[in-house]
């Protein structure tokens, strides 16, 4: 094969098939125009050096695009890469943690505890990167696809959004920062549940009267549980039920971010459930163990009957009033921020 | 900086490159006598540059091709076609302006 056929196959071999044939008589024919009609070696290696690598002519030919994701589509794809992210490691790490939740088992004092908890942790991290490397790959093959297939660029503008218009500014909801929920803030809630969930549930082998019989911390044991269980199962229905609205209020902060009336409100009704809930149960008697409370009479004899239960109730009630009122609170600075930021632009 | 110039100047030529081989397609060409069509008005392109472009063009329905194979070796001709007429027109009026536009600015 002369130097011509070579140049134009190294070419060509990178086409699709279809045009090849095309290119190449027309490469053939262009060539033979550039050389002068009695030509030596030297000649047909000045025009091929004219004509360049045949790589970069070949890719000119092809006209695809030299990326794997264009300008047109990166934003959407930097967008969708972040939400997918969070919501796949979030749901990821609450699966782990719920069926962390349910197979807990060991002698499950708050050693074991501790080191279940960071075993769940470890779990957890894994996991999110596993699903973290998945996420990416997957997210990263659909905007490969889309950035081939031709999907204009017009249709995209159209199906994305509507002419902007500066109106649209007054719908923004990003704007003031004050009645933004952080992420830590969900996150840190999600985690909360979890971990008294884990513990009240497992309450008759964690929570109770200890006593040292042995040394350093192992041998402390658990003398009397301070809930009775029977009674406190009987709370069960309740007590998941309040799990799932916490955890439901978590979600919904997440995905709104920002304090509104409607979350203010809702946030008021949980902590009523909450409060009379957990009222109710602390003066029920006979949820608490009888000999937990015959260990507390023999060693402080003098407290008064339950005095923690009020100290501890009222303690709650304070934080909980605090946390409605600076919801509403920051539901309405919001609203008159952006009362009055409407009434200057 | 001296790269800096050249990507810039590239890119700017890069939009009247199209224009060009538009101007000179009122009439059949093929490839090479289109490239030297442009040498002489000294319009420097690469040649690597002009052939894929003619193809581009070509399937965006400005130029419509024909083999002619009469000759002593076949040629692929491209010329305008009615579209490219219309489009050529147009550009070459913005072209007018811009050059206006900036040459007052200048």
């Amino acid at each position: 094969m002369n130097l011509i056929e070579m140049y134009i196959s190294e070419v060509t071999q990178r086409l699709p098939e279809k045009i090849r044939d095309d290119i190449a008589l027309e490469l053939r024919s262009t060539i033979e125009d550039m050389l002068p009609d009695q030509h030596t070696d030297k000649d047909v290696e000045e025009v091929l050096m004219k004509l360049g690598d045949p790589v970069k002519l070949a890719s000119e030919y092809n006209n695809k695009p030299r990326y794997l994701i264009g300008p047109m589509f990166y934003e959407s794809y930097i967008n969708v890469l972040i939400v997918a992210t969070i919501i796949s490691v979030v749901i990821s790490s609450l699966m782990l943690f719920v069926n962390g939740m349910i197979t807990f088992e060991g002698d499950k004092s708050l050693f074991t505890l501790m080191a279940f908890i960071g075993q769940l942790c470890l779990k957890m991290f894994l996991s999110s990167l596993n699903v973290l490397f998945q996420v990416f790959f997957w997210v990263t093959i659909v905007f490969i696809i889309l950035e081939r297939t031709e999907v204009s660029n017009g249709d995209l503008y159209n199906w994305k959004k509507k002419a902007w218009s500066p109106s649209d500014l007054y719908q923004l909801k990003k704007v003031v920062t004050k009645r933004q929920i952080p992420k830590a803030e969900v996150f840190f809630s999600l985690f909360w549940t979890a971990l008294w969930a884990i513990i009240l549930f497992n309450s008759s082998e964690m929570i109770g009267w200890y006593e040292q019989s042995g040394k350093g911390l192992e041998g402390l044991t658990l003398k009397a549980p301070l809930f009775n269980e029977e009674v406190l199962f009987s709370y069960a229905p309740f007590i998941v039920l309040l799990i799932l609205i916490e955890v439901g209020l978590a979600i919904y902060k997440f995905f709104i971010g920002r304090w509104t009336n409607l979350l203010a409100s809702l946030n008021l009704i949980y902590h009523f459930i909450s409060v009379g809930l957990l009222c109710f149960m602390l003066t029920d008697e006979t949820l608490y163990n009888k000999s937990f409370i015959e260990k507390l009479y023999e060693t402080v004899p003098n407290v008064p009957a339950f005095w923690f239960v009020t100290t501890m109730a009222t303690i709650i009630a304070v934080f909980s009033i605090i946390d409605i009122i600076s919801g509403f609170n920051k539901a309405h600075k919001s609203n008159t921020v952006i009362d009055q930021w409407m009434k200057n632009g | 900086m001296s790269e800096l110039i050249f990507s810039l100047k590239t890119e700017l030529r890069r939009g009247t490159l199209t224009l060009a081989v538009l101007s000179q397609l009122q009439t059949p060409q093929y490839g090479y006598s289109l490239a030297q069509r442009l040498e002489e008005n000294n319009v420097t392109i690469d040649q690597s540059t002009l052939y894929p472009l003619l193809r581009r063009l070509e399937k965006q329905e400005l130029l419509t091709s024909e083999w002619d194979t009469t000759e002593s070796r076949p040629r692929k001709y491209y010329l305008l076609s009615e579209l490219g007429q219309e489009v050529f027109k147009q550009l070459k009026e913005e072209w007018h302006n811009t050059s206006m536009q900036l040459n007052s600015m200048l």
